[in-house]
């Protein structure tokens, strides 16, 4: 990727008004984020292999839309509080219009803290449940 | 392909249903809930009309002889592959080997199982429906019965991306009245004829769906609808959605496999675009009916239409975005 294409991503960024970018190719982790009015110049090329699923406790939202923490046809919550979830579990949804995204557990652990009310609309990469290991 | 595993009953294979036949006595059969049909195939890229099972009784349970995407819409039924729960309204990958099991519904009472590609058994005039009395059509003219086999027509793994799901037509499209599911209703031929109180009556009052109620019609339990005087009318054809009136004021509403004539006299009709709520009403449940004009039940097809369609754009783009 040239710095020309970095600026060219830049200002596309600002134009869309979005916050930020990511993007993990072999050989090429590049993040950018916006900072007040000004697009910042790209913080880091990094050759690098891409980062594993970290020890945070954090789970973040993997999209734009609205974060359910119940199907919206059943009673039941996905993940309780206190309730044990395996690695690939359904633990809440995404509503993107009509369609319903799966948001699937990256670890097993516990869930300790539920950080988002059902039904929040949250943007990419917000935290909203917090998982300890078991 | 997938083998029926669970001893069942009444479980049979529907498109939307054989049209352009009723002239020759040929019922339309079809999906009680065309919607939810039409949502399993859209989450997995078949045309809108592929035929699926429709599972009345449960608990239900096939095995994948082969892996096949699927998708299980309609009643909310616990359903889990292998023991892992899917939500209502979704779309998996199967793998050869696995089971699918479907629990008792915790809403509506009609689900769908619809595979990649369509359920493949031979079309008879045009539709790939079962037509029980007549015995043709779906699976040999029958309700599928345990150890019955039956392939997809893009069985594989599937190159559309799977796992996620839909809003269902009841959270889209809600309709209710004093917090019961409510149907639109045209008045149809007879409706003069009845007394002024019972009209008032039909309209204000609960139905109760009773135990004689299947696929050939749903009889009500409620106010008896008198008429002015007693009818005598030559048989003459009717469509699903016909509210018929015999002698003792119940009324019996014809669904996808009533007879394509009959001679009571008509209330109403339930319009076409919410014959799918009457579909997922189960046996005891109460319904209530609006009165509504022949426009509004058009705008009622181009809603469901209109949602339909936004499902399709919506399940694309996620397919070009997965890629």
């Amino acid at each position: 990727m040239t710095n020309q294409e970095i600026r060219q991503l830049a200002v596309w960024l600002k134009e869309t008004h979005l916050a930020g970018a990511e993007i993990r190719r072999p050989g090429l982790h590049l993040v950018l984020k916006r900072s007040a009015d000004e697009v910042a110049v790209p913080a880091r090329i990094a050759v690098s292999a891409a980062a594993n699923a970290t020890d945070e406790p954090l789970l973040k939202t993997p999209g734009l839309g609205r974060l359910l923490l119940t199907h919206p046809e059943q009673s039941d919550v996905l993940a309780s509080v206190g309730s044990r979830v395996e690695q690939g579990q359904l633990i809440a949804l995404l509503q993107v219009g009509d369609l319903l995204l799966p948001v699937r557990s990256q670890r097993a652990g516990r869930v300790t803290a539920v950080l988002v009310p059902c039904g929040t609309t949250v943007g990419y990469g917000e935290a909203f449940m917090r998982l300890d290991a078991a | 392909m997938i083998e029926i595993l669970s001893a069942t009953a009444l479980a049979t294979v529907q498109d939307f249903g054989r049209f352009g036949s009723l002239g020759y006595g040929v019922g339309t059969s079809g999906a009680m809930d065309h919607l939810a049909l039409a949502l399993g195939n859209l989450l997995l890229g078949n045309p809108e009309d592929a035929a699926a099972i429709e599972i009345p009784l449960f608990p239900f349970e096939v095995r994948f002889v082969q892996d096949c995407a699927f998708a299980v819409t309609g009643a909310a039924c616990e359903a889990s592959l292998d023991g892992q729960p899917l939500p209502p309204f979704w779309v998996a990958q199967a793998r050869e080997g696995q089971v699918l099991s479907l629990g008792y519904p915790t809403s509506g009472s009609r689900a769908y199982l619809c595979l990649a590609g369509g359920i493949d058994v031979p079309q008879v005039l045009g539709s790939r429906s079962t037509q029980l009395r007549g015995e043709f059509g779906g699976l040999q003219g029958r309700a599928l019965q345990q150890g019955d086999r039956l392939a997809a027509l893009r069985p594989g793994k599937s190159a559309l991306p799977t796992d996620f799901g839909v809003v269902s037509p009841s959270q889209a499209l809600p309709l209710q009245r004093d917090g019961l599911p409510a149907m639109r209703v045209l008045p149809a031929a007879e409706y003069e004829c009845f007394l002024e109180d019972s009209r008032a009556a039909f309209w204000a009052g609960e139905w109760k769906v009773t135990t004689q109620s299947n696929r050939y019609g749903y009889r009500l339990e409620g106010t008896p609808i008198l008429p002015k005087a007693a009818m005598e009318i030559r048989s003459h054809g009717i469509v699903p959605g016909v509210i018929q009136v015999p002698h003792g004021g119940q009324p019996i509403i014809q669904m996808r496999d009533a007879q394509p004539s009959g001679g009571y006299p008509k209330f109403g009709t339930v319009i076409e675009a919410d014959l799918w709520r009457l579909g997922q009403a189960p046996i005891g449940s109460k319904v209530r009916f609006i009165e509504c004009s022949y426009s509004e039940a058009v705008a009622a097809l181009e809603d469901n239409q209109r949602y339909l369609e936004e499902v399709r754009r919506l399940v694309e783009l996620h397919g070009l975005a997965s890629r």
